[in-house]
């Protein structure tokens, strides 16, 4: 079962879905952590919670906005496929961008929880010398802001990989283009293949495990 | 030691502005609804 065509696309698509997804989080999400943690702006509350809430809404309602921003009718993704021909839904880019929009907001918060938090005394201590802006920030902010990050990046990468609601609304269940690992799960669960079912899951919790004690060991290391 | 102001970085900006945007863009979709949708 485990070795199957079907299941090895699915266990595929999750992992380069969940780490694409985990990738653009950290490239956008620790500007936004910063802008919402350093930044002086009216609205700034409210743009929190627009950020924040994707953690609390329920998936399918994500996805149903998501069709409805970047579908192909969407107040993006129409003018989008007219002018570039890319079309998001139903395509692995539409599972990427499902599985961001719900895990981005954890890496967000923790992000923004590990700036607010470390001692702004010792960037502006590093910065006194004449130190550049980028090195302070890779030689003092990041160090110490490190565990948030990393703790961020574990969190955001597990809750795409599980990501269920959002991805079929928005990306279908398309096997060996969008069908991810719970879509196989949930499909041969409820067509009856029980065993199939357990043996893609515990594929899963191996790999959610061997990610947890690699975090484990490695933020223990630093 | 009072505390410096840091001015944001151009590229840091553009980026936390299209994340936001990213965000925002599905609620505004919510609101407004798909093109040419009729309430009956």
């Amino acid at each position: 079962v485990i070795t199957s065509k079907s299941s090895l696309d699915a266990l595929q698509l999750s992992l380069i879905a969940s780490l694409s997804s985990t990738v653009l989080a950290l490239l956008f999400g620790i500007p936004l952590a910063w802008l919402l943690a350093r930044g002086r702006f009216r609205g700034k509350g409210l743009l929190r919670g627009l950020v924040t809430l994707p953690m609390v809404l329920p998936p399918v309602v994500g996805g149903i906005a998501l069709l409805l921003a970047y579908g192909r009718r969407g107040i993006i993704g129409e003018p989008l496929d007219k002018l570039t021909g890319i079309t998001l839904p139903f395509t692995l880019a539409g599972v990427i961008v499902a599985e961001s929009f719900v895990a981005m907001p954890f890496f967000v918060i923790t992000a923004e929880s590990g700036l607010r938090s470390m001692n702004r005394r010792l960037e502006d201590a590093a910065r006194s010398p004449g130190a550049k802006r980028l090195t302070v920030f890779r030689r003092v902010t990041l160090p110490l802001i490190w565990p948030s990050l990393a703790a961020g990046t574990v969190l955001t990468w597990a809750r795409a990989l599980g990501e269920f609601g959002a991805t079929i609304t928005f990306a279908g269940n398309l096997p060996g283009k969008t069908q991810t690992m719970p879509l196989a799960i949930y499909i041969s669960q409820s067509s009856g293949k029980t065993d199939e079912a357990i043996a893609l899951s515990l594929i899963l919790v191996v790999v959610s495990l061997v990610v947890m004690i690699f975090r484990r060991q490695t933020s223990g290391a630093s | 030691m009072e505390e410096q102001k840091q001015p944001f970085n151009p590229l840091l900006a553009v980026l936390a502005a299209l994340a936001a945007l990213f965000f925002v863009f599905p609620l505004i979709g919510m609101i407004t609804g798909p093109p040419g949708a009729t309430s009956t």
